[in-house]
Order: structure tokens, then sequence, then C-alpha cells
């Protein structure tokens, strides 16, 4: 089968280790993965800070990246952008063509984990993984793609992985975008309460299928680790990785 | 001098921003009946709802006595016995109350010091002030709610507000045969008997569930606060007595 | 206008304070886990709650549509019923009115049942000016009144108030002589209000549901403050926005089969009480004389907007019960008295961009969405809260410092081979700033708009290659792999 890849530029630019395990998963159920050239962001990041205006060409270079005459299946790497292609666009668009762009893709796009879960048919992908695990709910992923089963049927079918919920896994993990920037200390404590919840689970890794959730965890986790505040290292991983790991 | 607004300058801009040439005369009503949810009380028969009534009653920590009516006078002794405050008592002038020899069996109470009949003649302070220092106030309620565990207490001429609210302990009678499933099936019911334009409701319809309670200090539940500080539902099992009106 | 009550600091400077104060901090924590743990176990219980949002939705857009005809239905209908009905396009105007009313009277007793529009317009304020006494009775609110505070929660809003000091408080101004229990403090306060309202000339309330078909006020309460309010003073005022109008009585079911679980975890609150006129002939409590003081003061603005679903808001504080922003900075973060999700959609819609506090909060949020999905009316609050900071950059009301930073990232997101070229040139920046390392350190906070970022956390730097470089490279061989097997193929075909 062959699917067009969005990766998110985060991917691109900070983790692209995260897009290669998700290609290595995908092929080895079958798939065979290209990415246009020409995509680069979804733009969230100038819509969520107001500047809708400015997220037009961003959104038009997007839609325009992916030939969908040629793609059925376009598989995103991240819920977030994801959800700022099929979900805002439709509200900052005002051409036609490229509202009917985005109706075309709607249909055909999907969050990695679902994709696998539930266009593949698939839960166990053949990792092993002898770990404890949590897993961030991310916003975007759970509650605005509604994806809740999907990451946990793949993780709980992972050789080995223990599967450890932290508490009020679903809630926001303080990055949103520009607002870490604008409001760091309100940030950096929902962030460290976050960790929190992580460091208590006993996880040795925590997972999810947002990459600016991760990241923001990430760095987070390892400045209070610096800080002498955790006392183990805790790794922080996408779920994809995860799929693709044999340890 | 502030220019006051009146009907017609407070509605235009509100016209205005809606697109509206004038106030439209009229408007297709809501359909409540297209898309009414369920409910927890959907299907149940009335027996069930007087249970769920009790339960829901007893989880807002009201003393849920169920009984025939001719052992309601006695139970309604046994509370207050249990109580154990001295005190007076002030209920409400409504003759189910006597027909069930409520007055009779105060009077055999022996911690009750006073019993009044709320009277709409004795005046304002006298009936205030008697409700102000009792320890007990009795209504009959106008009927019960199965999904809250609420009394309907229609406040009027005859049952003042003050019977339900000023005494330490409020004992509503209520008969299972008025529990309704939801707040909904009593505001149709008394929709309809106030209709049209609510001219016929009483001034004021209070929906009570348990004692007056507040969470204000540090979030611990406090029971009393302005209100009662505990509260007794008398449900009278049967038929029940029905009010003249 | 009395929404912003904090001019002096930044919301910045605000939020730090209130992650400072350890006691705020927990109390605002325990409350969410508590109203969250609550609210929760009666949602499930719920058979169809999701068609109870959806019901009371569609009823409060039903009014907005028509707002005119049911304002004017509620308005009339109330008059009917003997019912001085005063209207109030600004705030300014309900305040008039409601001096006016008090001076006819010669009232200067008035005892209150906690109301937001109140608190709008500064009331208190105005009317303690002209010399007369307002005593708030909420206990919640009559503690703020005393220690002369504001409110951190639209629903509780003495939370950030430990027992020790409410105890301190009432034994140094109102004699109070017991402990620090609870119990003990609402005890005194019963005691204490019970000849206020017994006394008062005038009672002061707000109204959460006003039903047009009878000209209704209602009000829910757990304290019976609210009852006390409207059954002793002889005189009544009623503060009732024109948002909180529903057309039958009907509809107040579905409202409050929402409202109490959705404001504090409870099935149902213990006063909820219909109020239809003064009382009858022959009634000998309740009040004498009633006006409702109809208000708008700003909120037709909504209507026919994006933002006209805000007009929903029953004013349960759900959303600041889930929001992980409000969770650290509590109401005072704000600085309005409509604080958390709510209160960023609200305040700039009454106060306007012009304000600098106003146009701040529109940032302080995540965009998380766990309030629209917990708000029981549907109001897409997150989504709302973008748009306001889309009209700010619409209406040139934005910080033009930033305006060529995201002009930047249009320019680098919407043309790949520009994105690439950057990131060939940020590859070595990152490598000096990080000392070849991975990422940026606490050492790096010095620097402008990143360092806001490294003071709390570590941020990953670009990496050494680009995703899709190796993918690109990864599909080329992959394709030689398939041509050299079906090379290979073809020559095993041909043997």
């Amino acid at each position: 089968m062959k699917v067009a890849f969005f990766p998110g530029c985060m991917v691109d630019m900070f983790y692209p280790e995260i897009g290669i395990a998700a290609v290595n998963v995908l092929e080895r159920l079958g798939c065979s993965v290209e990415m246009p050239e020409e995509q680069v962001c979804c733009g969230q990041g100038l819509l969520n800070s107001g500047y809708a205006k400015e997220t037009i060409p961003v959104a038009k270079n997007i839609l325009d990246a992916y030939d969908l005459d040629q793609y059925e299946t376009i598989v995103s790497l991240t819920g977030s952008c994801m959800n700022a292609i099929i979900n805002d666009y439709p509200t900052v668009l005002d051409d036609v063509e490229y509202l009917h762009k985005v109706e075309r893709i709607r249909p055909r796009m999907f969050e990695f984990t679902d994709f696998i879960v539930n266009q593949l048919h698939t839960t166990d992908v053949g990792a092993s993984f002898h770990h404890k695990v949590t897993y961030h709910k991310s916003c975007h992923v759970t509650r605005f793609l509604g994806i809740e089963e999907a990451p946990l049927q793949l993780l709980k079918a992972v050789e080995g992985l223990e599967y450890i919920e932290m508490v009020h896994a679903e809630r926001c993990c303080g990055f949103g975008g520009t607002f870490s920037f604008k409001e760091p200390e309100i940030s950096a404590e929902i962030v460290k309460e976050k960790c929190e919840t992580i460091i208590e689970t006993g996880a040795d890794v925590v997972c999810g299928a947002d990459v600016p959730c991760l990241m923001n965890i990430k760095g987070a986790l390892a400045r209070l680790r610096t800080q002498g505040a955790v006392d183990r290292d805790i790794r922080v991983m996408h779920i994809a990785q995860i799929l693709d790991a044999r340890e | 001098m502030m220019e006051r607004a009146t009907l017609e300058s407070f509605l235009a801009p509100i016209s205005k921003q809606l697109g509206h040439d004038s106030v439209p005369q009229d408007v297709e009503p809501f359909d409540y009946a297209k898309e009414a949810p369920a409910r927890r009380t959907d299907g149940l028969a009335h027996a069930r709802l007087v249970d769920m009534f009790a339960d829901e009653a007893e989880k807002v920590r009201v003393g849920v006595h169920r009984c025939k009516s001719a052992d309601a006078a006695q139970v309604i002794a046994d509370i207050i016995t249990t109580d154990g405050e001295p005190g007076s008592v002030v209920y409400a002038d409504d003759h189910r109350i006597e027909k069930m020899h409520v007055p009779a069996a105060l009077e055999k109470c022996s911690t009750v010091t006073e019993a009044t009949r709320w009277d709409a003649k004795a005046g304002r302070d006298a009936m205030v002030d008697a409700c102000n220092v009792a320890r007990y106030g009795i209504t009959y309620a106008q009927g019960g709610i199965a999904e809250t565990g609420t009394i309907v207490q229609l406040c009027d001429e005859s049952c003042g507000r003050s019977i339900s609210l000023l005494p330490t302990v409020h004992i509503a009678i209520v008969n299972a045969a008025d529990v309704k499933a939801t707040m909904g099936d009593w505001l149709a019911e008394l929709d309809g008997q106030g209709a049209p334009h609510g001219d016929k409701l009483p001034s004021q319809i209070c929906f009570i569930s348990g004692p007056s309670a507040t969470a204000d200090i540090e979030l611990v539940r406090v029971e009393g606060v302005h209100g009662p500080m505990a509260v007794h539902y008398v449900v009278i099992e049967g038929r029940g007595l029905h009010s003249l009106a | 206008m009395a929404i912003l009550y904090d001019t002096e600091q930044s919301l910045r400077e605000r939020a730090a304070k209130c992650i400072e104060d350890d006691f705020k901090h927990q109390a605002i924590q325990t409350a969410q886990e508590t109203f969250y743990q609550k609210r929760k176990a009666l949602v499930e219980e719920e058979p169809d709650w999701q068609g109870l949002r959806t019901t009371a939705m569609d009823i409060r857009d039903h009014v907005a549509k028509n707002l005119d005809y049911y304002v004017k239905q509620f308005a009339e209908n109330a008059s009917n019923h003997g019912v001085n009905v005063h209207f109030a396009s600004t705030g300014t105007q309900a305040l008039w009115e409601a001096l006016d009313i008090f001076e006819n009277h010669g009232a200067f007793k008035a005892v209150k049942s906690k109301s937001m529009m109140t608190e709008e317009i500064g009331l208190n304020h105005v009317l303690e000016e002209a010399g007369v006494e307002v005593i708030e009775t909420d206990c919640a609110e009559n503690i703020l009144q005393t220690a002369g505070d504001m409110p951190s929660h639209i629903v509780v809003p003495a939370l950030h108030h430990t027992r020790d000091d409410i105890a301190e408080l009432y034994r140094k101004k109102c004699g109070y002589d017991g402990d620090n229990v609870p119990e003990h403090i609402t005890h005194f306060l019963r005691e204490m209000l019970r000849p206020e309202f017994l006394s008062a000339q005038v009672g002061i309330r707000g109204c959460n549901l006003a039903v047009a078909e009878t000209g209704s006020v209602t009000l829910v309460t757990n304290e019976g403050n609210g009852r006390m309010v409207d059954t002793y003073p002889p005189v009544q005022v009623v503060f009732v926005g024109i948002d909180r109008i529903v057309p039958t009585l009907e509809s107040l079911d579905i409202f409050m089969a929402l409202l109490p679980k959705s404001a504090v975890g409870s099935k149902m609150t213990a006063y909820f009480s219909v109020d239809t006129g003064a009382r009858r002939d022959g009634e000998l409590d309740g009040p004498a004389e009633v006006h409702y003081i109809i208000m708008d003061n700003g909120r037709h603005k909504l209507l026919d907007t994006e933002f006209e679903p805000m007009m929903r808001c029953v004013r349960c504080g759900a959303c600041l019960n889930i929001c992980p922003v409000y969770r650290h900075i509590s109401g005072h973060g704000y600085g309005s008295i409509y604080p958390g999700p709510m209160g960023i959609v609200l305040t700039p819609e009454l106060v306007g961009y012009g304000d600098a506090n106003a146009k701040a909060m529109t940032f302080a949020c995540t965009l998380c969405g766990a309030c629209s999905e917990h708000c029981p009316v549907r109001i897409p609050i997150h989504d709302l809260v973008r748009d306001h900071r889309i009209e700010i950059v619409d209406t040139g009301k934005n910080n033009k410092v930033e305006v060529p930073i995201f002009k930047a990232m249009q320019a680098m997101w919407s043309s790949s081979p520009l994105y690439m070229a950057l990131m060939r040139l940020g590859r070595p920046v990152m490598n000096i700033l990080t000392r070849g390392g991975s990422s940026l350190d606490e050492r790096s906070a010095w620097i402008p708009v990143l360092g806001s970022w490294t003071s709390s956390r570590d941020f990953d730097v670009i990496a050494p290659y680009r995703f899709r470089t190796w993918l690109a490279e990864h599909n080329a061989a992959r394709a030689e792999e398939c041509k050299r097997e079906d090379g290979g193929q073809d020559q095993k075909g041909g043997a």
C-alpha cells in the first residue's frame, strides 16, 4: 500500500529519528512511504497566535503539496498538525478551491496509531520493548481527533511492555505553541506537574503521539534531572519509536 | 441627568444586531419534544421512582421516613423526640396536617414547647417571629422529584416561605403518589396550572434538596448555613391525602 | 467599570505571584480535583449527558437568535405580575436605576445574594458611596467583603483563604471568639447575618435563569442566603442579564440537570427557587415590591458574531474547574471578575481590546480544549479564545514587535526551498549556542524569546540532518534494491 507521509515539521527539523521509526513500522506492515518535497509546516503556530491571514499561504502550500490524485492515504505522525489541516483550515481559508481540497483530504488522512489499528487492522506490530511505559494522552490526538484506544491497543500488544497509566493522562502538557513563549512561567508550572505525574508512575519511558508535547516534556524532564529532582533517566519517545523497537 | 432606557431604546440595538427591522411579533416556539434526552428515570415504574426519591434524598442527608398516612403524626412526633432538642413548632395551614392529627401528636410530644399553625391573619411579624424562634417547621410539599431527591414546595398564603426556611429542622410531608420522575415533569404540571403566562403561579416555587449547606471554607461541607440544619421527608405511602384545591 | 479589578500589575506578574502562593496554589488544585471527581461520577451515571448538553445549547441558541422577542416577552410578563421592570443598556444606567430605587425608599441597608452582574457594574461600591450599607450574605462573598478582597473563583470565590485566615478575620472585625473549625465559623455567620436579613430594607440578588413565558426569575443556592434575601426585605431588586433568558418553565429542567453537576459536582443544589412577582394578597412573607433591572452592558454585541455562543454561558465554572492554566494562577491571575476560560472569552467582549490586560488574558490559554469538552452548553470556548487572538491581530491591536517573527515564519513555512536554506543556516548557529550539545540548557536563558523557554526547560536543537533528506535517500535506495531484485528475477526467468 502506498501512503503519503505527513510527519509534521518538528520531526523534520528536530527529530528525524521519530520519522525513521515510523517509516520502518509502516514498511514492515507492507506500506511504501512517500513524502512530497514541497510540504513544510501546517502553520498552526501562526493561526493559534492570531495570525490567520499569514496562515493562509502556509496552509495552501501543504494542500498543494499532496497530489490527491496520486495519494489515497495520508498518514500523519503528529495529531495536532493533522487537526490543524482537517479542522482548522476550513475556518481560515477563503478560497473554494482550497476548501474543496481540505474536504478531499479529510477522509484520507489518518493519525499514525489510528491508521495501524483501524485501517491496517493490526495491533501487534512485532515490536518488543521490555520497559515500564506510560502514555501522555495529548489534547489533539485524544480530545480533538477522538483517538483514545488505538495507541493503547498498540502499546499493550508490544512484547514485554508494561503499561502504567499516569494520573490525569489527558491533561494538557502546557506547551500550547506560542503560549510556552508568551506565558513561560505558567507553561513551566503545567509541564512540571505533568512530569510529576509521569515520575509517579515509576515508568522508565513516557511516550505520546504528538511531537510538540514530547518536545516540551522531554525538555522539562531533562531540566528536572539536572536539578536533581528526578533520580532516574526517563526516556521520552514517540509511540512510533516503541513500535519499531526490539529491546 | 442620565437618560433612562425604555423597552424600545433597550431593544433597538439588540434587534439591529440581529438584523431585525423590528421586534418579531411571534417566534416559532422551541420544540422540546424533538430531542428529549434520555434520563435515569426513563421507564421506571412509579414504585421504583419513589425508591429513587428516597435514596437520592438520603444521599443529600435528608432523613427519609416512609409510612402510612395514619402513622404520619406518630412518625413526626418520633422525629422530634429523636432530635431531642426542646423547642417550638410552626406548621403550615393545610387541612391535611390536621387530618393526620399532627397537632394532637405535637401536643403530646414532651419536647415541643409550643405548636403554632401558620395564620395569614396573625400578621407578618407574629408569624416570622414564630418561625425565627421555632426549632421545627412542618410543611406539606406539593410533590417530590425522584431523579434528585427534591421536594417541590409552593409558598403561598397558607404556607409561608419562613416555615421551610427559618426553623432549625424542616419536616416536609410528601405523598409518594406525588413523586414524579424529573423536575421537568413537575414544571410541565405547574406550567399547565399557571398558564397562560404564569398568572396562577404562586409567588415562589422552591425546589428543596436537603439542608442548607456550604463548602466555602476550604471546601469543607458544613450543614446549616442560613436555612435549616436538618431536613426530614415524611413520605406517605398509598394514596396519600390531597389538598382541597 | 469593575470587571477588571487589577490595572496595576501585568498578567505575568499576577500569575507569578499566584504560583508562589503555596496555599492558594494547592487550594485551587484540590478544588479542581474534588469537582472533577464528583462531576465525573455524576456524568457517568447520566444516560444522555451529551444529549442534555445539545438540548441546552439549542435552547440558548434559539433564544439568542430571537433575543429581542424574548426580552420583550419576559419584560411584559413580569410587568403583568406587578414587577417594576427597569432597562439598563449600560452598567451606568443600571447603577442609576438601582440608586433611584434606594432613594425612593430612603433605604440605607441591603442584604445581597451573590450576583456576578452587580460585581460587573461595581454596585456595592456605588451604593456604599450613597450611604447604603450593603451586606454580602453568601459565606464566601461575606469573607471577601470583610477582608476587602477579590474573588478567585466564580462559584467558590474565597477558595484562597485558609480557615485560620478566616477565623482571624472574623475575630478582628466581627467579634468572633471561636476556633478555626469551618462549621463553627459558618454557624457564627448564620447567627451574625440572620438579624440583618430580617431587618434589611432591600434585598439585592441576581438571577440564574429568567423565564420569558412567565416573567419568573430563578435562583440557585446551597446556603439558603438567596431564599433569605428574597423572603424578608420588603423591596427586592433583581439584576437580570439579557443572557439569562430561557423560553419556558420547561427549559429549567434541562439547565438544572446540567448546572449543579457542572458547577460543584452535585446532583442538585439545596435550593432552586422560581419567583414570579411580589407576594400575593394574604401572603405574609416574600417581598411586597419587586424590581427587575434588565441589563445589556455590551452583551448584544456578541449576537450574530462568532462570539454568540458565549450567550449560552450559565456561569457554572466548569471550564475553570478543568483548566490547566487556571489551576496554577487562580482567578487572581486573570485580574477579571470573569476568570478562566469563560472569562478570557467574555472579558474582552465587555471591555474591549483597548485594555492591555483583557488582551493579555487571551494568551493565557494553551488552547487544550478541555473547557469546551466540559462546558455544559457546548460553548467552543477554546475556539473563541483563538478567535479573540485573530481579531486582535486583524484590528491591529497586536504587539508590533512580534509581527516580523510571524511574517518570517509565514515565509519559511510556505516555501520548502527557503525552509531548507534556513535549516542549513540554523544548524551551525545552534551548534555554537549549545557548545556542540544536542540541547540548549539554562545557560541560554539570555537568548531573546527562546530564553523564556530555556529558563525552565531544555530546548532540543535542530537535528544534524533533515528527515526528508533521509526519506528521499531511503526511498532511492529501496527503488535501487527493487530494481536489482527485479533484474535478478528477470535473469532467473531468462535462464
